[in-house]
Protein backbone atom coordinates (compact mmCIF):
# COMPACT_ATOMS: atom_id res chain seq x y z
CA UNK A 1 0.00 0.00 0.00
CA UNK A 2 1.58 3.29 -0.96
CA UNK A 3 2.26 5.83 1.69
CA UNK A 4 1.55 9.27 0.33
CA UNK A 5 1.26 12.78 1.65
CA UNK A 6 -0.49 12.42 5.01
CA UNK A 7 -2.05 15.89 5.03
CA UNK A 8 -4.26 14.98 2.11
CA UNK A 9 -6.58 12.23 1.09
CA UNK A 10 -4.84 9.47 -0.80
CA UNK A 11 -5.34 7.01 -3.61
CA UNK A 12 -7.55 9.17 -5.77
CA UNK A 13 -10.38 9.29 -3.26
CA UNK A 14 -10.54 13.09 -2.99
CA UNK A 15 -13.32 13.53 -5.55
CA UNK A 16 -15.96 11.94 -3.32
CA UNK A 17 -17.87 14.19 -0.91
CA UNK A 18 -18.94 11.15 1.13
CA UNK A 19 -15.45 10.65 2.52
CA UNK A 20 -11.87 9.84 1.61
CA UNK A 21 -8.90 7.66 2.41
CA UNK A 22 -5.97 8.98 4.37
CA UNK A 23 -2.73 7.59 5.68
CA UNK A 24 -1.51 7.77 9.26
CA UNK A 25 1.49 5.99 10.77
CA UNK A 26 1.80 3.84 7.69
CA UNK A 27 -1.80 2.64 7.89
CA UNK A 28 -4.75 3.50 5.65
CA UNK A 29 -8.00 4.86 7.11
CA UNK A 30 -11.22 6.09 5.58
CA UNK A 31 -13.00 9.17 6.86
CA UNK A 32 -16.79 9.03 6.53
CA UNK A 33 -18.23 12.53 6.23
CA UNK A 34 -21.44 13.77 7.85
CA UNK A 35 -22.88 14.22 4.35
CA UNK A 36 -22.82 10.43 4.00
CA UNK A 37 -24.02 9.59 7.54
CA UNK A 38 -27.56 8.58 6.54
CA UNK A 39 -26.36 6.23 3.81
CA UNK A 40 -23.53 4.78 5.92
CA UNK A 41 -25.86 3.99 8.82
CA UNK A 42 -28.35 2.38 6.46
CA UNK A 43 -25.59 0.29 4.83
CA UNK A 44 -24.48 -1.03 8.22
CA UNK A 45 -27.97 -1.60 9.65
CA UNK A 46 -29.89 -3.04 6.69
CA UNK A 47 -27.73 -6.16 6.45
CA UNK A 48 -26.16 -5.24 3.10
CA UNK A 49 -22.66 -4.74 4.53
CA UNK A 50 -22.72 -8.13 6.28
CA UNK A 51 -24.16 -9.89 3.23
CA UNK A 52 -21.56 -8.45 0.85
CA UNK A 53 -18.60 -8.95 3.21
CA UNK A 54 -19.55 -12.57 3.87
CA UNK A 55 -19.89 -13.12 0.11
CA UNK A 56 -16.35 -11.71 -0.33
CA UNK A 57 -17.67 -8.90 -2.53
CA UNK A 58 -17.04 -5.91 -0.25
CA UNK A 59 -13.97 -4.96 1.75
CA UNK A 60 -14.45 -5.37 5.50
CA UNK A 61 -13.64 -2.61 7.94
CA UNK A 62 -13.49 -1.86 11.64
CA UNK A 63 -14.35 1.31 13.54
CA UNK A 64 -11.27 3.30 14.43
CA UNK A 65 -10.40 5.73 17.22
CA UNK A 66 -7.89 7.51 15.02
CA UNK A 67 -8.74 11.24 14.85
CA UNK A 68 -10.39 12.34 11.60
CA UNK A 69 -8.27 14.23 9.11
CA UNK A 70 -10.93 16.86 8.56
CA UNK A 71 -12.89 16.76 11.83
CA UNK A 72 -15.31 19.57 10.89
CA UNK A 73 -17.12 17.40 8.37
CA UNK A 74 -16.26 13.97 9.77
CA UNK A 75 -18.83 11.49 10.99
CA UNK A 76 -16.63 8.44 11.57
CA UNK A 77 -13.23 6.99 10.81
CA UNK A 78 -13.04 3.38 9.69
CA UNK A 79 -10.07 1.15 9.01
CA UNK A 80 -10.52 -0.97 5.89
CA UNK A 81 -8.83 -4.36 5.51
CA UNK A 82 -5.44 -4.18 3.83
CA UNK A 83 -5.14 -4.93 0.13
CA UNK A 84 -1.61 -6.30 -0.40
CA UNK A 85 -1.21 -4.78 -3.84
CA UNK A 86 -3.31 -2.17 -5.63
CA UNK A 87 -3.74 -2.94 -9.34
CA UNK A 88 -5.52 -0.96 -12.02
CA UNK A 89 -7.91 -2.05 -14.81
CA UNK A 90 -5.36 -1.40 -17.55
CA UNK A 91 -3.13 -3.98 -15.88
CA UNK A 92 -5.78 -6.68 -15.81
CA UNK A 93 -6.24 -9.41 -18.39
CA UNK A 94 -9.58 -9.88 -20.12
CA UNK A 95 -10.95 -12.38 -17.60
CA UNK A 96 -9.97 -10.23 -14.63
CA UNK A 97 -11.81 -7.22 -16.09
CA UNK A 98 -14.80 -9.40 -16.93
CA UNK A 99 -14.94 -10.83 -13.40
CA UNK A 100 -14.65 -7.32 -11.96
CA UNK A 101 -17.59 -6.19 -14.15
CA UNK A 102 -19.77 -9.13 -13.16
CA UNK A 103 -18.94 -8.59 -9.48
CA UNK A 104 -20.00 -4.93 -9.76
CA UNK A 105 -23.35 -6.00 -11.24
CA UNK A 106 -23.85 -8.71 -8.59
CA UNK A 107 -23.22 -6.11 -5.88
CA UNK A 108 -25.74 -3.76 -7.50
CA UNK A 109 -28.36 -6.54 -7.57
CA UNK A 110 -27.77 -7.34 -3.88
CA UNK A 111 -27.83 -3.64 -3.01
CA UNK A 112 -31.20 -3.16 -4.73
CA UNK A 113 -32.67 -6.00 -2.68
CA UNK A 114 -31.52 -4.15 0.46
CA UNK A 115 -32.96 -0.84 -0.71
CA UNK A 116 -29.64 0.66 -1.75
CA UNK A 117 -27.87 1.30 -5.03
CA UNK A 118 -24.31 1.77 -6.26
CA UNK A 119 -23.62 5.39 -7.11
CA UNK A 120 -20.29 4.53 -8.79
CA UNK A 121 -19.52 2.04 -11.51
CA UNK A 122 -15.80 2.69 -11.48
CA UNK A 123 -13.42 -0.16 -12.23
CA UNK A 124 -10.93 1.48 -9.84
CA UNK A 125 -13.29 0.66 -6.97
CA UNK A 126 -12.58 -3.01 -7.58
CA UNK A 127 -9.41 -4.72 -6.38
CA UNK A 128 -8.28 -8.33 -6.30
CA UNK A 129 -7.98 -9.84 -2.84
CA UNK A 130 -7.28 -13.56 -2.41
CA UNK A 131 -7.68 -13.98 -6.13
CA UNK A 132 -11.21 -12.57 -6.23
CA UNK A 133 -12.52 -9.13 -7.20
CA UNK A 134 -14.10 -7.10 -4.42
CA UNK A 135 -15.42 -3.58 -3.97
CA UNK A 136 -13.05 -1.47 -1.90
CA UNK A 137 -15.13 1.70 -1.70
CA UNK A 138 -17.48 1.30 1.27
CA UNK A 139 -18.97 4.71 0.52
CA UNK A 140 -20.19 3.71 -2.95
CA UNK A 141 -23.72 2.94 -1.76
CA UNK A 142 -26.64 5.26 -1.32
CA UNK A 143 -30.30 4.72 -0.47
CA UNK A 144 -32.34 3.74 -3.51
CA UNK A 145 -35.09 6.22 -4.31
CA UNK A 146 -37.90 4.59 -6.32
CA UNK A 147 -38.00 5.80 -9.89
CA UNK A 148 -34.38 6.93 -10.05
CA UNK A 149 -32.25 5.62 -12.91
CA UNK A 150 -28.88 4.00 -12.16
CA UNK A 151 -26.42 6.85 -11.63
CA UNK A 152 -23.48 4.57 -12.38
CA UNK A 153 -24.78 3.35 -15.76
CA UNK A 154 -22.58 5.58 -17.93
CA UNK A 155 -19.52 4.89 -15.81
CA UNK A 156 -20.12 1.13 -15.93
CA UNK A 157 -20.37 1.23 -19.73
CA UNK A 158 -17.19 3.31 -20.04
CA UNK A 159 -15.13 1.46 -17.42
CA UNK A 160 -16.18 -2.10 -18.17
CA UNK A 161 -18.35 -2.74 -21.20
CA UNK A 162 -16.43 -0.56 -23.69
CA UNK A 163 -12.95 -1.96 -22.91
CA UNK A 164 -14.27 -5.52 -22.75
CA UNK A 165 -16.02 -5.12 -26.11
CA UNK A 166 -12.88 -3.64 -27.67
CA UNK A 167 -10.71 -6.43 -26.26
CA UNK A 168 -13.18 -9.06 -27.42
CA UNK A 169 -14.08 -7.70 -30.86
CA UNK A 170 -10.95 -5.81 -31.95
CA UNK A 171 -7.70 -6.44 -30.08
CA UNK A 172 -7.01 -7.42 -26.52
CA UNK A 173 -4.28 -4.77 -26.28
CA UNK A 174 -6.88 -2.01 -26.55
CA UNK A 175 -7.29 -2.35 -22.78
CA UNK A 176 -4.33 0.02 -22.66
CA UNK A 177 -6.70 2.82 -23.74
CA UNK A 178 -7.94 2.85 -20.13
CA UNK A 179 -4.47 4.02 -19.11
CA UNK A 180 -5.15 7.29 -20.90
CA UNK A 181 -8.88 7.61 -20.23
CA UNK A 182 -9.07 7.33 -16.45
CA UNK A 183 -12.86 7.84 -16.41
CA UNK A 184 -13.35 5.01 -18.84
CA UNK A 185 -13.18 4.83 -22.61
CA UNK A 186 -15.50 7.46 -24.18
CA UNK A 187 -18.39 5.66 -25.85
CA UNK A 188 -18.05 7.56 -29.14
CA UNK A 189 -14.42 6.42 -29.34
CA UNK A 190 -15.34 2.83 -28.51
CA UNK A 191 -18.11 2.92 -31.13
CA UNK A 192 -15.78 4.21 -33.82
CA UNK A 193 -13.17 1.55 -33.06
CA UNK A 194 -15.54 -1.41 -32.93
CA UNK A 195 -16.08 -3.32 -36.20
CA UNK A 196 -19.38 -2.89 -38.04
CA UNK A 197 -20.37 -6.54 -37.39
CA UNK A 198 -20.36 -5.91 -33.64
CA UNK A 199 -23.50 -3.77 -34.14
CA UNK A 200 -25.34 -7.01 -34.85
CA UNK A 201 -24.98 -7.87 -31.16
CA UNK A 202 -28.04 -6.24 -29.55
CA UNK A 203 -26.28 -5.54 -26.22
CA UNK A 204 -23.34 -3.75 -27.85
CA UNK A 205 -25.61 -1.95 -30.31
CA UNK A 206 -27.69 -0.59 -27.46
CA UNK A 207 -25.29 0.03 -24.54
CA UNK A 208 -22.43 1.34 -26.68
CA UNK A 209 -23.58 2.60 -30.11
CA UNK A 210 -27.05 3.90 -29.30
CA UNK A 211 -25.92 5.08 -25.86
CA UNK A 212 -23.15 7.10 -27.53
CA UNK A 213 -25.64 8.64 -30.01
CA UNK A 214 -27.95 9.64 -27.15
CA UNK A 215 -25.02 11.24 -25.33
CA UNK A 216 -24.23 13.28 -28.43
CA UNK A 217 -27.84 14.23 -29.07
CA UNK A 218 -28.57 15.41 -25.53
CA UNK A 219 -25.13 16.81 -24.77
CA UNK A 220 -26.25 20.46 -24.71
CA UNK A 221 -29.89 20.02 -23.72
CA UNK A 222 -31.47 20.47 -20.34
CA UNK A 223 -33.13 17.24 -19.32
CA UNK A 224 -35.86 17.20 -16.68
CA UNK A 225 -35.69 14.54 -14.00
CA UNK A 226 -39.29 13.57 -14.79
CA UNK A 227 -38.27 12.24 -18.19
CA UNK A 228 -35.73 9.92 -16.55
CA UNK A 229 -38.00 7.82 -14.34
CA UNK A 230 -37.27 4.13 -14.21
CA UNK A 231 -39.29 1.50 -12.36
CA UNK A 232 -37.51 -0.91 -10.04
CA UNK A 233 -38.35 -3.82 -12.37
CA UNK A 234 -36.97 -1.93 -15.39
CA UNK A 235 -33.81 -1.13 -13.44
CA UNK A 236 -33.36 -4.79 -12.55
CA UNK A 237 -33.92 -5.67 -16.20
CA UNK A 238 -31.21 -3.19 -17.23
CA UNK A 239 -28.71 -4.66 -14.73
CA UNK A 240 -29.59 -8.17 -15.91
CA UNK A 241 -29.13 -7.14 -19.54
CA UNK A 242 -25.74 -5.59 -18.79
CA UNK A 243 -24.76 -8.84 -17.06
CA UNK A 244 -25.73 -10.85 -20.15
CA UNK A 245 -23.80 -8.40 -22.35
CA UNK A 246 -20.64 -8.80 -20.26
CA UNK A 247 -21.01 -12.56 -19.89
CA UNK A 248 -21.44 -12.92 -23.67
CA UNK A 249 -18.09 -11.33 -24.43
CA UNK A 250 -15.24 -13.76 -24.93
CA UNK A 251 -11.65 -13.62 -26.11
CA UNK A 252 -11.65 -14.65 -29.75
CA UNK A 253 -7.89 -14.92 -30.26
CA UNK A 254 -5.51 -16.30 -27.69
CA UNK A 255 -2.55 -17.02 -29.91
CA UNK A 256 0.87 -15.96 -28.77
CA UNK A 257 4.35 -17.43 -29.33
CA UNK A 258 4.93 -17.02 -25.58
CA UNK A 259 2.15 -19.47 -24.72
CA UNK A 260 4.33 -22.40 -25.81
CA UNK A 261 7.53 -21.02 -24.32
CA UNK A 262 8.21 -23.91 -21.98
CA UNK A 263 7.24 -26.59 -24.49
CA UNK A 264 9.35 -25.02 -27.23
CA UNK A 265 12.30 -26.99 -28.51
CA UNK A 266 14.95 -24.71 -27.01
CA UNK A 267 14.10 -26.00 -23.53
CA UNK A 268 15.97 -29.26 -22.90
CA UNK A 269 14.04 -31.99 -21.08
CA UNK A 270 14.26 -31.51 -17.34
CA UNK A 271 15.35 -27.87 -17.61
CA UNK A 272 12.10 -26.41 -16.34
CA UNK A 273 12.07 -28.92 -13.46
CA UNK A 274 15.60 -27.86 -12.55
CA UNK A 275 14.52 -24.22 -12.56
CA UNK A 276 11.52 -25.00 -10.36
CA UNK A 277 13.85 -26.70 -7.88
CA UNK A 278 16.16 -23.67 -7.90
CA UNK A 279 13.22 -21.35 -7.19
CA UNK A 280 12.08 -23.55 -4.29
CA UNK A 281 15.62 -23.63 -2.90
CA UNK A 282 15.92 -19.84 -3.19
CA UNK A 283 12.58 -19.21 -1.48
CA UNK A 284 13.40 -21.60 1.34
CA UNK A 285 16.73 -19.85 2.11
CA UNK A 286 15.16 -16.71 3.54
CA UNK A 287 11.78 -15.20 4.42
CA UNK A 288 9.96 -13.55 1.52
CA UNK A 289 7.06 -11.27 2.34
CA UNK A 290 6.14 -10.20 -1.16
CA UNK A 291 7.44 -11.28 -4.55
CA UNK A 292 7.61 -9.73 -8.00
CA UNK A 293 7.92 -12.32 -10.74
CA UNK A 294 9.03 -10.24 -13.73
CA UNK A 295 8.42 -11.69 -17.18
CA UNK A 296 6.47 -14.46 -15.51
CA UNK A 297 5.10 -15.99 -18.73
CA UNK A 298 2.28 -18.38 -17.76
CA UNK A 299 3.26 -18.17 -14.09
CA UNK A 300 4.74 -21.67 -13.69
CA UNK A 301 7.41 -20.32 -11.31
CA UNK A 302 5.12 -17.78 -9.60
CA UNK A 303 2.84 -20.58 -8.54
CA UNK A 304 5.69 -22.26 -6.62
CA UNK A 305 5.75 -19.19 -4.37
CA UNK A 306 1.95 -19.03 -4.43
CA UNK A 307 1.76 -22.57 -3.04
CA UNK A 308 3.92 -21.39 -0.13
CA UNK A 309 1.27 -18.71 0.49
CA UNK A 310 3.67 -15.89 -0.32
CA UNK A 311 1.92 -12.99 -2.10
CA UNK A 312 3.22 -12.75 -5.67
CA UNK A 313 2.64 -10.10 -8.30
CA UNK A 314 3.30 -12.10 -11.43
CA UNK A 315 3.59 -9.86 -14.47
CA UNK A 316 4.36 -10.06 -18.14
CA UNK A 317 3.76 -7.80 -21.13
CA UNK A 318 2.02 -10.50 -23.17
CA UNK A 319 -1.72 -10.55 -22.66
CA UNK A 320 -2.23 -14.18 -23.69
CA UNK A 321 0.21 -15.59 -21.12
CA UNK A 322 -1.24 -13.43 -18.33
CA UNK A 323 -4.69 -14.71 -19.25
CA UNK A 324 -3.34 -18.27 -19.09
CA UNK A 325 -1.67 -17.51 -15.76
CA UNK A 326 -4.93 -16.12 -14.30
CA UNK A 327 -6.94 -19.14 -15.52
CA UNK A 328 -4.37 -21.53 -14.04
CA UNK A 329 -4.43 -19.72 -10.67
CA UNK A 330 -8.25 -19.83 -10.61
CA UNK A 331 -8.23 -23.52 -11.52
CA UNK A 332 -5.71 -24.36 -8.81
CA UNK A 333 -7.39 -22.04 -6.29
CA UNK A 334 -4.15 -20.11 -5.74
CA UNK A 335 -5.23 -16.91 -4.11
CA UNK A 336 -1.85 -15.36 -3.35
CA UNK A 337 -0.78 -14.92 -7.00
CA UNK A 338 -1.92 -11.77 -8.79
CA UNK A 339 -1.19 -11.99 -12.53
CA UNK A 340 -0.96 -8.60 -14.28
CA UNK A 341 -0.25 -7.27 -17.76
CA UNK A 342 2.72 -4.97 -17.19
CA UNK A 343 5.67 -4.25 -19.44
CA UNK A 344 8.82 -3.97 -17.32
CA UNK A 345 10.35 -1.69 -19.97
CA UNK A 346 7.38 0.68 -19.68
CA UNK A 347 5.55 0.04 -16.39
CA UNK A 348 2.33 1.91 -15.53
CA UNK A 349 3.17 5.52 -14.66
CA UNK A 350 1.55 7.75 -12.06
CA UNK A 351 -1.60 9.32 -13.49
CA UNK A 352 -4.52 11.63 -12.82
CA UNK A 353 -4.69 14.93 -10.98
CA UNK A 354 -1.22 16.13 -9.95
CA UNK A 355 -0.07 12.60 -10.86
CA UNK A 356 -1.39 11.50 -7.46
CA UNK A 357 -4.66 9.77 -8.29
CA UNK A 358 -3.08 6.60 -9.64
CA UNK A 359 0.30 5.48 -8.38
CA UNK A 360 3.14 4.33 -10.60
CA UNK A 361 3.56 0.56 -10.65
CA UNK A 362 6.67 0.27 -8.50
CA UNK A 363 5.39 2.85 -5.97
CA UNK A 364 2.61 0.47 -5.00
CA UNK A 365 4.58 -2.58 -4.07
CA UNK A 366 6.20 -3.57 -0.84
CA UNK A 367 8.05 -6.39 -2.67
CA UNK A 368 11.20 -7.66 -1.06
CA UNK A 369 11.97 -10.53 -3.40
CA UNK A 370 12.31 -10.64 -7.14
CA UNK A 371 12.30 -13.49 -9.63
CA UNK A 372 13.77 -12.70 -13.04
CA UNK A 373 14.25 -15.95 -14.90
CA UNK A 374 14.78 -16.06 -18.66
CA UNK A 375 14.37 -12.30 -18.75
CA UNK A 376 17.74 -10.53 -18.79
CA UNK A 377 18.53 -11.42 -22.44
CA UNK A 378 15.19 -9.95 -23.57
CA UNK A 379 15.88 -6.71 -21.70
CA UNK A 380 19.53 -6.43 -22.74
CA UNK A 381 19.29 -7.58 -26.36
CA UNK A 382 15.67 -7.24 -27.54
CA UNK A 383 15.07 -3.96 -25.66
CA UNK A 384 18.65 -2.71 -25.64
CA UNK A 385 18.78 -1.90 -21.92
CA UNK A 386 22.35 -2.02 -20.54
CA UNK A 387 23.06 -4.49 -17.71
CA UNK A 388 24.01 -1.52 -15.55
CA UNK A 389 20.48 -0.08 -15.84
CA UNK A 390 18.86 -3.46 -15.17
CA UNK A 391 20.93 -3.96 -12.01
CA UNK A 392 20.08 -0.42 -10.86
CA UNK A 393 16.32 -0.99 -11.23
CA UNK A 394 16.41 -4.38 -9.52
CA UNK A 395 18.23 -3.03 -6.44
CA UNK A 396 15.59 -0.29 -6.18
CA UNK A 397 12.63 -2.65 -6.08
CA UNK A 398 13.82 -5.64 -4.05
CA UNK A 399 16.01 -6.84 -1.20
CA UNK A 400 16.97 -10.14 -2.78
CA UNK A 401 16.66 -11.58 -6.24
CA UNK A 402 16.92 -14.76 -8.24
CA UNK A 403 18.26 -13.80 -11.67
CA UNK A 404 19.08 -16.05 -14.59
CA UNK A 405 21.88 -15.11 -16.95
CA UNK A 406 21.66 -16.57 -20.44
CA UNK A 407 24.89 -16.31 -22.46
CA UNK A 408 25.14 -15.53 -26.16
CA UNK A 409 25.87 -19.19 -26.91
CA UNK A 410 22.35 -20.16 -25.75
CA UNK A 411 19.87 -20.99 -28.57
CA UNK A 412 17.41 -18.39 -27.23
CA UNK A 413 19.95 -15.58 -27.46
CA UNK A 414 21.17 -16.81 -30.84
CA UNK A 415 17.58 -16.61 -32.04
CA UNK A 416 17.32 -13.01 -30.75
CA UNK A 417 20.48 -12.13 -32.69
CA UNK A 418 19.47 -13.76 -36.01
CA UNK A 419 18.24 -10.52 -37.56
CA UNK A 420 20.16 -8.10 -35.37
CA UNK A 421 23.67 -6.83 -35.60
CA UNK A 422 25.49 -7.94 -32.47
CA UNK A 423 26.26 -4.57 -30.93
CA UNK A 424 25.90 -5.95 -27.42
CA UNK A 425 29.56 -6.31 -26.53
CA UNK A 426 28.75 -5.53 -22.90
CA UNK A 427 26.46 -8.55 -22.65
CA UNK A 428 28.68 -11.12 -20.97
CA UNK A 429 28.67 -13.13 -17.77
CA UNK A 430 31.69 -11.19 -16.44
CA UNK A 431 29.93 -7.88 -17.06
CA UNK A 432 26.73 -9.21 -15.50
CA UNK A 433 28.60 -10.18 -12.32
CA UNK A 434 30.38 -6.83 -12.26
CA UNK A 435 27.26 -4.68 -12.72
CA UNK A 436 25.05 -6.66 -10.34
CA UNK A 437 27.98 -6.93 -7.92
CA UNK A 438 27.81 -3.15 -7.43
CA UNK A 439 24.50 -3.45 -5.65
CA UNK A 440 24.17 -7.11 -4.70
CA UNK A 441 26.20 -9.75 -2.93
CA UNK A 442 26.28 -12.90 -5.04
CA UNK A 443 25.33 -15.52 -2.47
CA UNK A 444 25.34 -18.39 -4.89
CA UNK A 445 25.47 -19.12 -8.60
CA UNK A 446 24.15 -22.37 -9.99
CA UNK A 447 24.24 -23.72 -13.54
CA UNK A 448 20.95 -24.80 -15.07
CA UNK A 449 21.41 -28.47 -16.02
CA UNK A 450 21.32 -29.16 -19.75
CA UNK A 451 22.27 -25.58 -20.68
CA UNK A 452 24.96 -22.93 -20.43
CA UNK A 453 22.70 -20.73 -18.29
CA UNK A 454 23.52 -19.66 -14.75
CA UNK A 455 21.10 -18.70 -11.99
CA UNK A 456 22.32 -16.19 -9.41
CA UNK A 457 21.10 -15.90 -5.82
CA UNK A 458 21.51 -12.19 -5.06
CA UNK A 459 21.20 -10.25 -1.82
CA UNK A 460 21.19 -6.44 -1.85
CA UNK A 461 24.17 -4.84 -0.14
CA UNK A 462 23.54 -2.65 2.89
CA UNK A 463 23.02 0.96 1.82
CA UNK B 1 2.01 22.25 -54.07
CA UNK B 2 -1.10 22.60 -56.24
CA UNK B 3 -3.06 20.55 -53.77
CA UNK B 4 -2.01 22.80 -50.92
CA UNK B 5 -2.88 25.96 -52.77
CA UNK B 6 -6.20 25.04 -54.27
CA UNK B 7 -7.68 22.57 -51.83
CA UNK B 8 -6.24 22.82 -48.33
CA UNK B 9 -6.33 26.61 -48.05
CA UNK B 10 -10.04 27.01 -48.93
CA UNK B 11 -10.94 24.05 -46.71
CA UNK B 12 -9.02 25.61 -43.80
CA UNK B 13 -10.80 28.94 -44.35
CA UNK B 14 -14.19 27.24 -44.31
CA UNK B 15 -13.27 25.42 -41.11
CA UNK B 16 -12.17 28.72 -39.57
CA UNK B 17 -15.52 30.34 -40.29
CA UNK B 18 -17.53 27.28 -39.27
CA UNK B 19 -15.81 25.99 -36.16
CA UNK B 20 -16.71 22.67 -34.61
CA UNK B 21 -18.59 22.68 -31.30
CA UNK B 22 -16.57 22.99 -28.10
CA UNK B 23 -17.38 20.26 -25.58
CA UNK B 24 -16.03 21.84 -22.41
CA UNK B 25 -19.45 22.45 -20.82
CA UNK B 26 -21.08 19.30 -22.03
CA UNK B 27 -22.41 16.71 -19.63
CA UNK B 28 -22.67 13.28 -21.24
CA UNK B 29 -24.73 12.13 -18.23
CA UNK B 30 -28.00 13.59 -19.54
CA UNK B 31 -28.05 11.41 -22.65
CA UNK B 32 -27.02 8.41 -20.56
CA UNK B 33 -29.93 8.90 -18.14
CA UNK B 34 -32.46 9.17 -20.96
CA UNK B 35 -30.95 6.28 -22.86
CA UNK B 36 -31.04 3.92 -19.90
CA UNK B 37 -34.79 4.58 -19.57
CA UNK B 38 -35.21 3.64 -23.24
CA UNK B 39 -32.90 0.61 -22.99
CA UNK B 40 -34.52 -0.64 -19.78
CA UNK B 41 -38.01 -0.27 -21.31
CA UNK B 42 -36.90 -2.39 -24.25
CA UNK B 43 -35.47 -5.22 -22.17
CA UNK B 44 -37.97 -5.32 -19.31
CA UNK B 45 -40.36 -7.61 -21.23
CA UNK B 46 -37.59 -10.16 -21.89
CA UNK B 47 -36.58 -9.92 -18.24
CA UNK B 48 -40.10 -10.73 -17.04
CA UNK B 49 -40.26 -13.72 -19.41
CA UNK B 50 -36.81 -14.85 -18.23
CA UNK B 51 -37.88 -14.71 -14.57
CA UNK B 52 -41.12 -16.54 -15.36
CA UNK B 53 -39.23 -19.29 -17.23
CA UNK B 54 -36.78 -19.55 -14.35
CA UNK B 55 -39.61 -20.03 -11.87
CA UNK B 56 -41.36 -22.60 -14.08
CA UNK B 57 -38.06 -24.48 -14.52
CA UNK B 58 -37.49 -24.43 -10.77
CA UNK B 59 -41.04 -25.68 -10.13
CA UNK B 60 -40.67 -28.51 -12.68
CA UNK B 61 -37.26 -29.34 -11.26
CA UNK B 62 -38.70 -29.74 -7.77
CA UNK B 63 -41.46 -32.04 -9.09
CA UNK B 64 -38.85 -34.10 -10.95
CA UNK B 65 -36.66 -34.41 -7.85
CA UNK B 66 -39.64 -35.40 -5.68
CA UNK B 67 -40.64 -38.11 -8.17
CA UNK B 68 -37.08 -39.40 -8.25
CA UNK B 69 -36.91 -39.46 -4.46
CA UNK B 70 -40.21 -41.35 -4.30
CA UNK B 71 -38.89 -43.92 -6.77
CA UNK B 72 -35.74 -44.40 -4.71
Amino acid sequence: MPILESRFSVLGSFRDESGFLFERDGMIFRQVNKAYQEHYDHLMSCGLYDALVSAGQLISHTQSDVPALNSGVAYKVIKPALIPFISYPYEWCFSQLKQAALTTLRIQKTALKAGMTLKDGSAYNIQFLNGKPLLIDTLSFEKYRPGEPWAAYRQFCQHFLAPLALMSCVDVRLNQLSRNYLDGIPLDLASSLLPVWSRLRPALFSHLYSHSKFQQHYEDMAVSQRSCRLSRLALEALIDNLGSAVAGLTLRFRRSPWLRYYSDTHYAPGMITAKQELVSEFLNRDVSRFIYDIGSNTGVLSRIAGRLNIPVVSFDNDHAVVEENYQACCKEGLSSVLPLVVDITNPSPAAGWALEERCAFFERGPADTLLALALIHHLAIASGIPLEKIAYLFQKICRRALVEFIPKSDPCVRRLLINREDVFSGYSQENFEQEFGRYFEIENSRPVPGSSRVVYFLKRKQR
Amino acid sequence: MKLNKYVLLPVSMILLFFPAYGYAYIDPGAGSSIFQVVAASLVVGFFVIKIAFGKIAMYLGRIFIRKKQKKN
